[in-house]
């Protein structure tokens, strides 16, 4: 048992963290803002969820680059994984942003810089699956995907973070003029946001590892069968 | 004070994470089990 938790700790802390920012964050006291009220505790998913995409990304990207430089197998498998569970969080981030947008701007998508940058990059990045899948060979399928997925990344730098920035408006916060959330956040709520994203990117980590080492006992059990 | 439905609400969202938890913890078993399966036969060769 002790060696189980040795090896795993973050593991368990991820759980933990999440469990916590569930808890607290539906339960503890939160500023009311006009309009928002109590559906600022969106903040702890919705939010959250985006940033831990963009760590996902942010791995999948390095491990691109890292397979570009050493043409090894193992980092195309980092990225491919990094990347699924990066859309995982990616989709759950729209649809938690849907169903807060349907209740405070009347409608679950408007035609807002901020929300067609974060599907466009959504959409790249399910390209990114769909260019693997029609690809044969595994290092030509790992050499062009790494080209695309850092090419993926700069489009969710542009389209997340630049274009809604100079839009000329928005409703979304930090985008066309308006407020950043991180600069404005109340220190209480930052309480149960931290340590939410740090406990969904363990999580992240997590479900990378597992579906990393299901593909490795795959490509074991069929090179056996080739033998 | 906080009203009873909140209750209700985080007792669900626990309620699901701990099921999701408890199925990634399943797995994480299951592949561990998985792979001394396949060392074990590879130092057996």
């Amino acid at each position: 048992m002790g060696a189980m938790i040795s090896g795993n700790w973050w593991k368990y802390l991820g759980v933990i963290l999440v469990m916590y920012s569930i808890i607290a964050g539906l339960l503890m006291k939160v500023p009311e803002l006009d309009l928002i009220g109590q559906s600022i505790r969106n903040l702890f998913f919705h939010v959250v969820m985006w940033f831990a995409m963009m760590v996902m990304f942010i791995i999948g990207l390095v491990s691109s680059i890292r397979y570009l430089s050493a043409f090894d197998m193992k980092y195309d498998r980092l990225a491919s994984q990094s990347v699924n569970i990066g859309l995982f969080f990616g989709v759950l981030g729209i649809i938690t942003g849907m169903v807060w947008a349907n209740y405070t701007w009347g409608a679950p998508w408007i035609n807002d810089p901020q929300l067609n940058g974060a599907a466009v990059t959504i959409l790249a990045y399910f390209a990114y699956l769909v260019l693997r899948s029609s690809l044969d060979e595994d290092h030509k399928r790992a050499r062009i995907s790494a080209v695309y997925n850092i090419f993926a990344f700069v489009l969710l730098i542009v389209f997340i973070g630049i274009l809604p920035r100079i839009a000329n408006n928005s409703l979304h916060p930090a985008a066309g003029g308006n407020a950043s959330t991180m600069a404005t956040l109340d220190n209480s709520l930052r309480m149960v946001f931290y340590p939410a994203i740090i406990g969904w990117v363990l999580i992240g980590c997590w479900m990378i590892q597992i579906r990393l080492r299901l593909a490795r006992i795959r490509d074991t059990l069929m090179e056996r069968q080739m033998q | 004070m906080i009203e009873s439905k909140y209750f209700v609400v985080v007792i669900v969202m626990a309620t699901v994470f701990a099921g999701l938890a408890g199925y990634l913890i399943y797995l994480d078993i299951k592949t561990r089990k998985l792979e001394k399966q396949l060392k074990e036969k590879e130092e057996s060769k």
